[in-house]
């Protein structure tokens, strides 16, 4: 087992006792043979007394009560308010889990607009109104009927 | 007689309140070092005496998150172990 890795078991498994039995063992050896690791595995055992030099504060019964009413008043009234549309969009929006909520909600936006500028400016461009504008002719629609029908000229009898 | 025998008794007391606030000290110096994720690791860990499955239930997160978080937690502590190591040599 190489340096790197005997490191890194010694800052997480080696610690809490999480290795297995073989793993272990080379650990172990690694150590008798390197200093290196020796110090650091001195060092993180040193780092952890202090913790052992203090034992978890005791929690009092009544607190614990106090913590599940509170918890308990909290869904009670959660599950009072049937549907809370207004909340709700207010959590999607604003609630600090929704991370993306407002740029997706702008995105969204973005997109609306884009596609209606679009779909107005197809539908204006392709408009008669349009064509008259730009070319000062009256446009003619060269699949309709209007091409269909006798204009009553000669040359149309050799080409229609 | 008697009355040294008290007095031995508040002595061990004191001393022994004087060492365990002494470490609270020590303990709270080292958790400020750590970032809030690191710090809620360390404590289940190391004062709660949790296994990293119980961490990662009660964070909600994989193990390997919490062998991550417990390494880096520990590579700060040990840094800081020695940091105070040389500044208390200094003095």
């Amino acid at each position: 087992m190489k340096c790197d890795r005997v490191k890194e078991l010694l800052l997480t498994d080696h610690a809490d006792g999480e290795l297995k039995a073989a793993s272990k063992e080379s650990v172990k050896r690694h150590l008798e043979g390197c200093a290196g690791c020796r110090e650091l595995e001195k060092k993180i055992r040193a780092a952890r007394s202090a913790f052992r030099d203090i034992k978890p504060e005791e929690v009092p019964p009544h607190l614990w009560y106090r913590i599940k009413e509170a918890v308990s008043a909290k869904e009670a009234k959660r599950s009072a308010v049937p549907v809370d549309i207004l909340g709700a969009l207010k959590d999607l929006l604003f609630g600090p889990r929704y991370v993306f909520a407002r740029a997706t909600a702008a995105a969204l936006i973005i997109l609306i607009v884009v596609f209606a500028g679009l779909a107005a400016h197809k539908y204006y461009t392709e408009s008669p109104a349009y064509y008259q504008n730009i070319t000062g002719m009256e446009s003619f629609d060269i699949n309709g009927a209007d091409q269909a029908s006798d204009m009553g000229t000669e040359i149309e009898k050799y080409f229609l | 007689m008697k009355d040294i025998n008290i007095l031995a008794d508040k002595r061990d007391e004191l001393k022994a309140d004087i060492d365990r606030e002494d470490s609270m000290a020590k303990v709270n110096s080292m958790l400020t070092l750590l970032n809030p994720d690191q710090r809620a690791c360390i404590v289940l860990r190391e004062l709660q005496g949790l296994d990293y499955k119980e961490i990662a239930q009660a964070l909600d997160i994989p193990v390997n998150t919490v062998r991550t978080r417990l390494k880096r937690a520990r590579e700060a502590l040990v840094s800081f172990a020695r940091w105070g190591v040389e500044s208390h040599e200094v003095r």
